[in-house]
């Protein structure tokens, strides 16, 4: 068994609660264990001294004795939900104000410019998309590459990969991982470097802007940042994408076509995906995300609503008794 | 534990053979006999639990036969075996460290066991051997050794007594260090024995070991000269036992005759029967639920893991290895199972138990701390000998009571006597000589006295007829200290003459002999037999005590044999009058019923006294029999019941005392609280009936509109019929009026109210309950009638009870229909098997010795303690504990909810959503001190408005708080929380560019995101519930948070070297650069705590009990005073 020492660490600190914790329990065992030694050699039992008189022993610490009244409650909701609607009102503005441009390049229809590139035996494919914008992006404009139905939060795809060949241990090129399997040896049984899944399913599109020529390839930035690129939400519904952040594209600049030059050939029709190529610009909370918006609007409402039934129930059952 | 057991298993093996025979010195009883030595155990004492050899395994053993650590190791095991998602170091290590830490401890008490074992084993003693002394181990005494024992010393073995230093052949022994009682014991030597014991030939036969301390049946046989050999009869006053100390006593001599792990101390230490809380079934019943959960969870997902993967074949970027392709199918779905389980292993709150156990301990402190308790008399607190049952107290139903010493003081007063029939009362400002005053008499006879000659017959038969010693200072100063250091049941009381105290068994032996003190006759004490009264004219008469027939509680009466000066054979009888009434002439019980009845109503303990003159040969005949009977070794008691009975026949009626009994007190309003809070309280007494009536009614048990239904021997004899018609008449009767005519239970408040305002109070004796119990046919339907009657009435009196049909009732009603909480309550030795059977059991350190407070579950010095201790400390404990349970399953499911529907998008691969940092230690660090600190101060209704207001108590009755329905509340509540924070999250997640530099964020700070509400909304969650905030409590809740957020920063912020990966770099710090993050954190934190808010104000409130709890406001205490005035006007 590989002894783990990250985990020792965590376990240090749960080590001295129980530390503490059995001291405790075992002064209570060991207390009893004097009364056998008690009885076995006959001391007399002290008798217990007078209780100390203090708040904590007496259970008269001061205290605060909050109680959650009408009166606290309903400005409380209103003001809650006053501020959630402002809140909600904001977000949901800037979200609608997010432009979002996303082009599909999978090539499963026939129409699309890229469907030639699905063949798996087309080794270099290139394909040009024409898009239009109708409104001016304002900068700055990120573009993202989307897949789905892409399952990389497997935990065996996460973990696939060998962390000493990454830092450079040239031992570990020669004998990758375990963890690598089945991407630790290609089929002439040479040692692949760097070894696992994560790493042989990189992301192997190149993008470039016709206009500015200003290519970037897709590398593996993502991949040494966060351990694992995002989850894929594809299971369930197709509807949402996922996209990996690659570079900064300034479409500020009163562009309103771009030939877009892809080279694809990453393999996504064998599990059904799509691949998008997103463009997008963000403001101060990040995407275009409606969700948090309208999250907001309906969580402040509902504490207005609520607030208004309180006010109700307390004219009708309580005021007469503060009276 | 185990060594006891086989010892046990032996001693039943050997009960074939009835008894043991010790020769005395080892030496043959007669000489041509081959003499082979009987093998007995050596009195090597064994409290040690291991050896070096056992230790590991045992140790182990026990340590696994907890739960928690149980389930430690099977998931562990799990993690070891099969590829999970957490390592298996996460379980292993603490649970390693756990066994090793308790091992340590364990093995460490051990060693100090062995050390205290070997002290007393290697302790030396004086053996005779050969005509010599010699010093040997304490381990090496065999049965049969005769041993020297000092004074102060303590016996290493139990020993008959053959020789005493003291001229009388008697000892003193204290016991304390056995049944605790300090008082000084009188024992006596085997009588007639040769001076020096090394010429003695004798054989002891006696019964095998048994635990019994005040049992002992034994026979010696003294040879001497090869004549036929003495027999004399031994009893439990010849047996010395190991751990008495002697006392007053330069040394004695004695023969061993149970050694080691034989020696009734020694099988009288065993640990109580553990008695379980109801609360504690509750939790074995909720841990069932989520264990549950937890499989059906585990299966869920297996089961679409292979649904989804038969859709999902396994994609190019993610193919399986070629192993995974080669193991067996069904064994991949057992081992994903397994991984599953240790997924989701979390929701089995294990921290539970510790948090459980620790704030039970550390909880109990508060009655042991509460200066409330605390008696400036004997100077003591509370005592609690269980931390199990401190929420028990909250739950109690039926409040069973003993009278004497409980309800009454046992501080008793020699009020007044009655002889022949003429009243006498003692007035304290009459002089000693003629303290005899007429206050009150037989109409036709006022201002009458009985003769001098019956006066004084009265009074001599109360000086003598009673096993009181005398210790006089005066007589032996060289004891002084010892006198000093006497407690229990000894009095000091000063005459002019001497110092001169009492000590005696029992209290109202005392009061009776100082009774007749006051009048004149005063008990000088007992000299080798001869026991000596000075009278009124200060003459010492002298009586030769012949025998004593002791006092039992099956008779009701003690009698002393004596011979007067003149050669007067006498024999003095007292005892209660039912005893005695019986076994005088009917004559001259007129007169006399009348006064004992009078006393009786007026709250006293009533004795009647008589006497008989014995003719030489009735004399001659009673000795001979008696001594027979004492020489059985079996159903010695039975006959000796049956010689006792026909000696004590055809006596004549002297007359009867009166002693008072004082209240304890504030016993009424402590009665009253508790009949406040919706108990019941049933006294159970062995005293008559109709002075444990007026002492019911002193106590406002029984009140003046109370109906009583009796069901005593009185009352069934009154129709004439056979007594078993008569008691199906009787309970058809009660049981319609206390059940039938009673309004309809309803559920609720209603029903408390009505009960209170329903007065029936039932009194039963012993006798007929017995007939209740036994009775042939229909005991099964007598059995119910009488129950339903019983928990229909506010008190119920039972009278003249054993101590076992004490427990007998208790064991009644704890196994009636819905089970309810019982507590006992006592003081003496008699109360002691109900303190055991009650699911709560108190003592009151009161003068009878402590045995009750050595088997109580909590020991307090007063009755009026009680109320607090219920009412306060009681309701509290119950209300902290129950909120603790419901609170960790709570958080413990919305911990693990996301996780498993966090499954549904990762394939079901078992990916985690959090990092195992935060899995390890969000039990254990985050969120286990805020409900610490609120199972330990709480408290959501202050002290005082609790002692006031004892109706809070019902509120709590009957485990309100850990009821289906609350906990599925709880349940809802956490699965709500649970898809809150997931889906939330996951809404959020449908664009992760959450940063204003468009970033996205990944599945780590997915789950770090879902983690952090979490933390913050279980945590907000307790304060929320929080009613009373000490510094503590801000202390505790605030810090755990800033601790979260502190650890996770550190836990982020730098690159662990030894990390496998660095899941975490970087990504709390980044989370929180992300204003949706805040967003999204501070959204679902008020989202999830929203509906609570609104319940609290919202449906708390309804019904005026409850609403107390919140608004806490006077009126509301007025309100409720009002309802119940207007019930209590409708009753009436």
């Amino acid at each position: 068994m590989f002894i783990n020492i990250y985990i020792y660490v965590c376990v240090r600190v749960c080590v001295c609660v129980y530390i503490y914790i059995y001291i405790y329990i075992y002064t209570h065992v060991y207390n009893q264990s004097n009364r056998i030694r008690t009885m076995v050699k006959n001391e007399p039992e002290k008798s217990s001294d007078r209780p100390d008189n203090t708040a904590f022993t007496q259970q008269r610490l001061p205290a605060w004795q909050p109680i959650l009244s009408a009166g606290i409650v309903i400005p409380g909701f209103v003001l809650i939900g006053l501020a959630f609607i402002g809140v909600g009102v904001a977000l949901f503005i800037t979200s609608r104000d997010i432009q979002v441009l996303e082009l599909d390049y999978t090539g499963v229809e026939s129409s699309n410019p890229c469907s030639k590139c699905t063949d798996p035996n087309v080794r270099k494919c290139i394909c040009t998309i024409v898009f239009s914008l109708d409104t001016l992006f304002k900068g700055p404009v990120f573009m993202y590459y989307g897949l789905t139905n892409y399952f990389q939060n497997q935990r065996r795809y996460g973990v696939s990969r060998d962390d000493n060949q990454l830092y450079g241990d040239l031992d570990y090129f020669k004998s990758p991982g375990s963890d690598c399997a089945p991407f630790d040896y290609d089929s002439n049984d040479r040692p692949i470097v760097p070894c696992g899944a994560l790493a042989n399913s990189m992301f192997n599109g190149i993008y470039a802007n016709t206009d500015c020529h200003a290519g970037s390839h897709a590398n593996d930035s993502i991949l040494l940042k966060e351990t694992k690129p995002l989850p894929s939400w594809d299971y369930l519904d197709n509807q949402s994408k996922s996209h990996s952040f690659i570079s900064v594209q300034d479409l500020s600049s009163g562009v309103l076509q771009l030939h877009e030059v892809i080279e694809g050939n990453y393999p996504v029709v064998s599990f059904n995906g799509r691949k998008k190529v997103v463009l997008s610009n963000v403001s101060w909370m990040g995407g275009k995300n409606d969700f948090l918006g309208i999250a907001y609007l309906v969580v402040g409402s509902l504490c207005i609503v609520m607030s208004i039934v309180m006010l109700i129930v307390y004219a009708k059952f309580k005021f007469p008794e503060d009276d | 534990t185990t060594r006891r057991r086989l010892l046990r298993s032996l001693g039943r093996d050997e009960g074939r053979v009835h008894s043991r025979t010790i020769y005395v010195g080892h030496k043959s009883s007669l000489p041509n006999e081959a003499f082979i030595p009987p093998k007995f155990c050596d009195n090597r004492i064994v409290s040690s639990k291991y050896t070096i050899w056992n230790f590991l395994p045992k140790n182990l053993f026990e340590q696994f036969r907890r739960i928690a650590n149980f389930y430690f190791l099977i998931i562990f095991l799990v993690q070891v075996i099969v590829d999970t998602p957490t390592s298996p170091v996460t379980s292993g290590l603490p649970l390693f460290f756990v066994i090793t830490v308790t091992a340590i401890k364990q093995g460490y008490e051990d060693w100090l066991r062995h050390k205290a074992d070997r002290e007393v084993n290697e302790y030396p003693v004086t053996v005779l051997e050969n005509g010599e002394m010699k010093r040997k181990q304490s381990e090496k005494i065999k049965v049969g050794d005769i041993l020297e024992v000092e004074e102060d010393e303590t016996f290493p073995c139990d020993l008959i007594l053959l020789q005493s230093s003291r001229e009388d052949g008697t000892c003193f022994v204290t016991t304390a260090s056995l049944d605790g009682e300090s008082n000084h014991k009188t024992h006596y030597t085997v009588p007639d024995l040769e001076s020096d014991l090394q010429y003695l030939n004798a054989t002891i036969e006696c019964e095998q070991p048994q635990p019994d301390l005040y049992k002992f049946v034994g026979r010696m046989h003294i040879y001497k000269n090869s004549q036929e050999p003495d027999i004399r009869s031994l009893g439990p006053e010849n047996l010395l036992l190991k751990g008495a100390n002697l006392k007053n006593t330069r040394k004695i001599c004695g023969v061993a005759v149970y050694t080691g792990m034989e020696t009734k101390m020694a099988l009288n230490y065993q640990g109580k029967s553990q008695k379980r809380s109801a609360v504690e079934k509750s939790i074995n019943a909720f841990l069932l639920v989520y264990l549950s959960i937890l499989v059906s969870k585990a299966l869920v997902c297996t089961t679409l893991k292979y649904v989804w993967q038969s859709k999902h074949d396994e994609p190019w970027y993610n193919e399986k290895t070629q192993k995974e392709r080669e193991t067996n199918q069904y064994l991949k779905m057992f081992t994903d199972f397994l991984s599953f389980m240790v997924l989701f292993n979390f929701i089995i709150p294990v921290s539970m138990y510790v948090t459980v156990e620790m704030q039970k301990f550390l909880g109990s402190f508060f009655i042991a701390w509460d200066k409330d308790f605390f008696d400036p008399e004997i100077k003591e607190g509370a005592l609690v000998n269980t931390s199990d049952l401190n929420e028990e107290l909250g739950q109690v139903e039926y409040v069973f009571t003993d009278k004497t010493g409980t309800l009454t003081q046992n501080n008793m007063e020699f009020i007044e006597c009655c002889i022949d029939g003429f009243q006498y009362k003692h007035r304290d400002g009459r002089s000693e000589l003629d303290g005899f005053c007429v206050t009150d008499g037989p109409v036709n006879k006022i201002q009458e006295k009985a003769g001098r000659e019956r006066e004084e017959l009265f009074l001599r038969a109360l000086c003598l007829c009673h096993t009181v010693q005398v210790k006089e200072s005066s007589n032996y100063l060289d004891q002084i200290d010892q006198v000093d250091g006497l407690g229990g049941g000894e009095e000091i009381l000063h005459t002019p003459q001497t110092e001169r105290g009492f000590i005696a068994s029992s209290p109202d032996e005392i009061a009776l002999v100082k009774g007749a003190m006051r009048y004149g006759f005063t008990f000088l004490g007992l000299e080798s037999k001869n026991m000596k009264i000075l009278n009124r004219n200060k003459d010492v008469e002298t009586y030769e005590l012949l025998h004593v027939l002791n006092f039992d509680p099956v008779r009701r009466r003690m009698s002393v044999m004596v011979r007067s000066s003149t050669g007067d054979i006498l024999l003095f009888c007292k005892g209660a009058d039912s005893s005695i009434f019986p076994r005088v002439r009917q004559e001259e019980v007129e007169r006399i019923r009348m006064h004992v009845e009078r006393n009786a109503t007026d709250g006293y303990r009533t004795l009647c006294v008589a006497y008989k003159l014995l003719s030489p040969e009735e004399y001659a005949k009673a000795d001979e029999e008696l001594k027979e009977a004492r020489l059985a070794l079996q159903d010695r008691e039975e006959k000796l019941l049956a010689v006792y009975n026909q000696v004590e026949a055809e006596m004549t009626l002297i007359g009867a005392t009166a002693v008072e009994d004082q209240l304890q007190e504030e016993a009424a309003q402590t009665m009253e609280a508790l009949q406040g809070a919706g108990m019941k309280v049933w006294v159970l007494t062995g005293d008559k009936m109709e002075t444990a009536k007026s002492t019911c009614y002193a106590c406002g048990l029984f009140k003046k509109n109370t109906e009583l239904l009796e069901l005593t021997l009185r009352t069934l004899e009154e129709g004439g019929g056979r007594r078993e018609d008569r008691l199906l008449e009787l309970l058809l009767e009660y049981h319609k009026k206390a059940f039938q005519d009673a309004p309809p239970v309803r559920l609720g408040i209603t029903r408390s109210w009505s009960v209170a305002s329903n007065d029936y109070g039932f009194i039963i004796d012993g006798a007929s309950l017995s007939m209740v119990l036994s009775s042939e046919s229909n005991s099964s339907r007598y059995k119910n009638l009488f129950l339903q009657i019983c928990l229909n009435c506010t008190s119920v009196l039972c009278c003249r009870m054993a101590p076992l049909q004490k427990a007998q009732i208790v064991k009644l009603v704890k196994n009636s229909k819905g089970s309810p909480i019982t507590l006992s309550i006592g003081d003496g030795a008699n109360d002691v098997s109900m303190i055991l059977e009650a699911h709560v059991g108190i003592g009151i350190k009161g003068k009878e010795g402590r045995q009750a407070v050595k088997n109580s579950d909590y020991a307090i010095p007063k009755l009026k303690h009680l109320k607090k201790l219920l009412l306060a400390h009681g309701h509290l404990y119950y209300v902290r504990i129950a909120h603790l349970v419901q609170y960790f399953f709570y958080k413990n499911l919305c911990f693990i909810l996301p996780q498993f529907l966090f499954q549904f998008f990762c394939g079901f691969s078992q990916q985690p959503l959090y990092d195992a940092a935060y899995l390890t230690m969000y039990n254990i660090c985050f969120t286990s001190m805020p409900i610490l600190a609120y199972s330990l101060l709480e408290q959501h209704i202050g002290i005082e408005d609790l002692l006031e207001n004892s109706t809070l108590y019902r509120q709590i009755a009957k485990n309100a708080m850990l009821q289906w329905k609350l906990f599925l509340y709880w349940t809802v509540l956490g699965l709500f929380h649970g898809f809150v924070f997931f889906f939330g999250v996951r809404f959020l997640f449908s664009n992760p560019a959450l940063q204003d530099n468009g970033q996205v964020f990944g599945n780590w700070s997915y789950g770090t995101i879902v983690f952090t509400v979490l933390v913050f909304t279980v945590t907000l969650k307790l304060a929320l519930d929080t009613r009373y905030w000490t510094w503590i409590n801000h202390f505790v809740i605030w810090g755990s948070l800033a601790f979260y957020v502190f650890f996770s920063f550190f836990w982020g912020g730098i690159i662990w070297p030894f990390l496998k990966h660095q899941r975490l770099y970087f990504v709390f710090a980044n989370m929180l650069s992300s204003v949706s993050a805040w967003l999204v954190i501070i959204l679902l934190i008020i989202l999830s705590l929203l509906p609570e808010i609104l319940f609290v104000v919202l449906f708390k409130p309804r019904g005026p009990l409850a609403r107390q709890v919140n608004l806490n406001g006077t009126s509301v205490h007025e309100e409720i005073l009002n309802l119940q005035l207007t019930f209590t006007k409708w009753h009436t």
